[in-house]
């Protein structure tokens, strides 16, 4: 089987065009490996030939991608290679960002397998998540040896179509996709195993890292209700008695709106909850301490705001994320076209 | 002077299991009278009619409805078993106890449905062969599956009772049958003091406490609204904790699990090399912010009264209960108790939601028993025991079906039972 048509992707230092000075050099297309790509030949042998490199300045990709990604998709077009490697940028900031585009670029514009790598805290990760496998290495240069090495392995399996391992093992930055496996040992005795390495001090990972959650800052706070018009939304699943819309128990997909005009409180023998994270007799013995129909209209009179005539339903009980993303986004749409000013959403 | 305490194990392994007109176990083979089943269980008139079969390992058979899952136990001489429910609490934890090992009785029937979402009874699925046999140890044990139907009447505390004291009842009977036969095998419990230099560990073992059909007994007595309390680990082995737990069945705690303690077995097993097994705290979960603190606290201080340098710390549902489990975990840490979290993942059907729904930055260590919410694919089965119809799908049970791992019995078992774990992709 011949060797496979490579083609290395690197910026304007590892290229040996220069430094700082010359990030700014246009896309050019070298014949062979250079810079790290003789280590990159070395580490494929016999399976690749190196047919090309493609040196580009930092600065001009960050500064004129479009015509960057032309020029690119032209050489990789004339190279026609089985394979691209873009860096390793390890922690380099416009260097990661150039790589991952430029992966995804082969993988995704122009069908060409393609790996790159980086640190895995380097913010050009995210252009090429999910897209082209992305080794992870170290922080600088020193590890070029280890990063490149492990972008061969990476390539390997990719080119020989092999499921990957978790990340940890097959030396990539994940895509944050939790995926059930076995393991050679039951949860509770890697439980106290990893316990007995913390107790004395000993190194131990956790097998679910903290997650960071993203922080939505709260709009600023209406500066009189007065004239204002509100509406009660909620996630506690309380629907018409018999539930008619067939709103879900858990996991919702689905919100709805129900009418509200001229009723004073919501009754139990009316409306009901349906929500699976609760014990449901309190509330659908009184809807009105989940959906505070009764608080409102005796606040209506003393503070001068009106009640929206409809109130908003949902299920959050284990709702995917994403799921709740788009139900907020299409209840915000209704609210705004509704012309209301403030919400008041009550949540179990 | 204390006498030190000890239990004796004696296990009676059974590889084959029939149903037949004697209840008798030669060898590894254990033949079962449904008749005496019947009569045995039909003593209670609330249960109006029980059907008695046999799950083997490797049978085209799905198994639904699964209410609890329970390992055959007596204690010879009175044949005590189930302090509380079936026999006094005194003697439990110590002297000789014979079990059928490999072998379960599975209780299954439909519970009364009175509407409330949450204190519900979910689909709990046990295949004994093709793709959904992987996910469950059950799926691996000669299962003797009891099938119930209830007297018209009865309230949910009612049903639930019954139920479980007809499981627990045949239980006993099963392994009243091993009384006067030499064990395969034999393991003498013991803590002994140790030297004083090795870590001291408890297993802090969180208990569903919700109310009806998601609950947790204690010698009997229903586990709601408890304050956090210790158990010896051999109280575990001689089934002092019955489950009412009829919710996720992937996360739950079977019968079957609190009588396997695995967590205390690691620890038994490890008592006086690397570590020294302090002892067991129970915690509950409890409804709202101010008690889940001072639950927490308490429970931290339980275990500081053992001595606890470690504590391995393992939840029981999800969601809320994680809330309680997080809490014990900040409690402890903060006075120095190091701590390793046991839960399972919620990262949707796709794996892309975060993993826990509450957590503190001191809960450095939590070992994952997979995510519950993927989806397994299984095909067509022969044989259906345990109902006719799923309680939440449309469909023939007997067909091929897509089922969440959180509706196979024993799945991700938070108390460490089962390899299932998670990675990231």
């Amino acid at each position: 089987m011949s060797a496979l048509r490579v083609v290395h992707y690197v910026n304007q230092f590892f290229g040996g065009v220069g430094g700082e000075d010359h990030a700014d050099h246009r896309p050019s297309l070298e014949m062979g490996p250079k810079g790290p790509g003789m280590l990159l030949q070395d580490l494929l042998g016999d399976e690749g030939r190196i047919v090309a490199t493609i040196v580009c300045g930092d600065s001009f990709f960050a500064v004129s991608e479009a015509e960057a990604v032309d020029l690119i998709s032209a050489f990789l077009s004339e190279t026609a290679p089985d394979l691209v490697i873009c860096g390793p940028a390890f922690d380099a900031g416009r260097y990661g960002y150039a790589c991952a585009k430029v992966a995804a670029l082969a993988e995704q514009g122009l069908g060409i397998p393609a790996v790159t790598g980086m640190y895995p805290e380097n913010p050009g990760f995210q252009f090429c998540r999910g897209i082209a496998l992305t080794a992870a290495t170290g922080r600088t240069a020193a590890g070029m040896r280890d990063g490149m090495a492990a972008i061969v392995r990476l390539a390997r399996k990719r080119l020989a179509g092999e499921p990957l391992g978790p990340a940890d093992e097959d030396g990539y930055i994940p895509t944050q996709v939790r995926k059930n496996t076995f393991h050679p040992l039951t949860g509770a005795e890697r439980a106290v195993t990893a316990l007995l390495a913390k107790v004395g001090g000993r190194p131990y990972r956790t097998e679910i890292p903290l997650p960071a959650y993203d922080r939505v800052p709260p709009p600023l706070p209406l500066a009189s209700l007065r004239g204002m018009r509100l509406a009660l939304v909620t996630e506690a699943s309380v629907v018409p008695r018999g539930n008619p819309d067939r709103l879900e128990s858990a996991r919702g997909t689905k919100w709805f709106k129900y009418p509200l005009e001229g009723l004073q409180d919501l009754a139990g023998e009316a409306y009901q909850t349906v929500h699976g994270g609760f014990a449901n007799a309190i509330v659908n013995a009184d809807p009105d301490r989940a959906v505070p129909l009764d608080a409102m209209r005796f606040l209506e009179q003393s503070e001068g705001f009106s009640l929206y005539d409809h109130f908003y339903v949902t299920t959050g009980m284990a709702t995917p994320i994403a799921d709740s993303l788009r139900i907020g986004q299409e209840i915000a749409r209704d609210l705004q076209q509704a012309g209301v000013n403030g919400v008041l959403l009550t949540a179990t | 002077m204390r006498t030190a305490r000890t239990l004796t194990l004696a296990s009676y392994p059974v590889q084959d299991l029939k149903l037949g007109g004697e209840t008798a176990l030669v060898g590894t083979s254990l033949t079962i009278s449904p008749a005496r089943v019947e009569a045995l269980v039909l003593t209670d008139s609330r249960i109006q009619s029980v059907q008695v079969a046999v799950a083997l390992p490797g049978s085209s058979t799905r198994i639904i409805n699964v209410m609890d899952v329970v390992e055959p136990r007596c204690k010879p001489g009175l044949g005590a078993a189930f302090p509380g429910w079936l026999s006094a609490v005194a003697g439990t934890g110590q002297g000789r106890t014979h079990r059928l090992a490999n072998m379960a009785v599975i209780a299954t029937g439909r519970l009364l449905d009175d509407g409330d979402s949450f204190l519900s009874q979910q689909d709990a699925v046990i295949d004994m062969s093709g793709e959904g046999a992987a996910f469950s140890p059950f799926s691996r044990t000669c299962n003797l599956v009891l099938r119930f139907t209830l007297a018209p009447g009865l309230d949910p505390a009612g049903q639930d009772e019954a139920i479980r004291r007809a499981t627990l009842k045949v239980a006993r009977e099963l392994a009243a049958v091993t009384l006067e036969l030499p064990p395969a095998e034999e393991v003498t419990y013991t803590l002994p003091e140790t030297d004083g230099n090795l870590p001291r560990v408890v297993h802090m073992c969180e208990l569903t406490t919700f109310g009806r059909y998601f609950d947790t007994s204690l010698y009997g007595v229903s586990t709601q609204n408890i304050f956090p309390t210790l158990l010896h680990p051999f109280d575990f082995f001689d089934g002092a904790l019955v489950s009412g737990d009829y919710h996720y069945a992937g996360q739950r705690n079977p019968t079957y699990w609190y009588q396997n303690n695995p967590v205390a077995k690691e620890l038994l097993a490890r008592h006086g090399q690397d570590l020294h097994f302090a002892g067991c705290v129970l915690f509950p979960v409890c409804p709202d912010d101010p008690s889940k603190e001072r639950s927490a606290r308490h429970a931290a201080r339980l275990a500081e009264l053992l001595q606890a340098d470690g504590a391995v710390v393992t939840a029981a549902a999800a969601g809320n209960a994680h809330i309680d489990v997080m809490f014990v975990t900040r409690a402890c840490e903060q006075i120095g108790i190091r701590t390793a979290v046991v839960q399972v993942e919620m990262s949707g059907p796709s794996g892309e939601d975060p993993a826990l729904v509450d957590f503190v930055p001191e809960a450095d260590l939590i070992i994952s028993t997979g995510n519950r919410e993927q989806i397994i694919r299984v095909g067509p089965v022969e044989q259906l025991l345990g109902g006719e119809r799923w309680l939440r799908g449309d469909g023939d049970p007997r067909h091929g079906a897509a089922l969440p791992m959180r509706d196979i019995c024993g799945s991700n078992n938070e108390l460490g039972a089962e390899k299932l774990t998670a990675q990231v992709f």
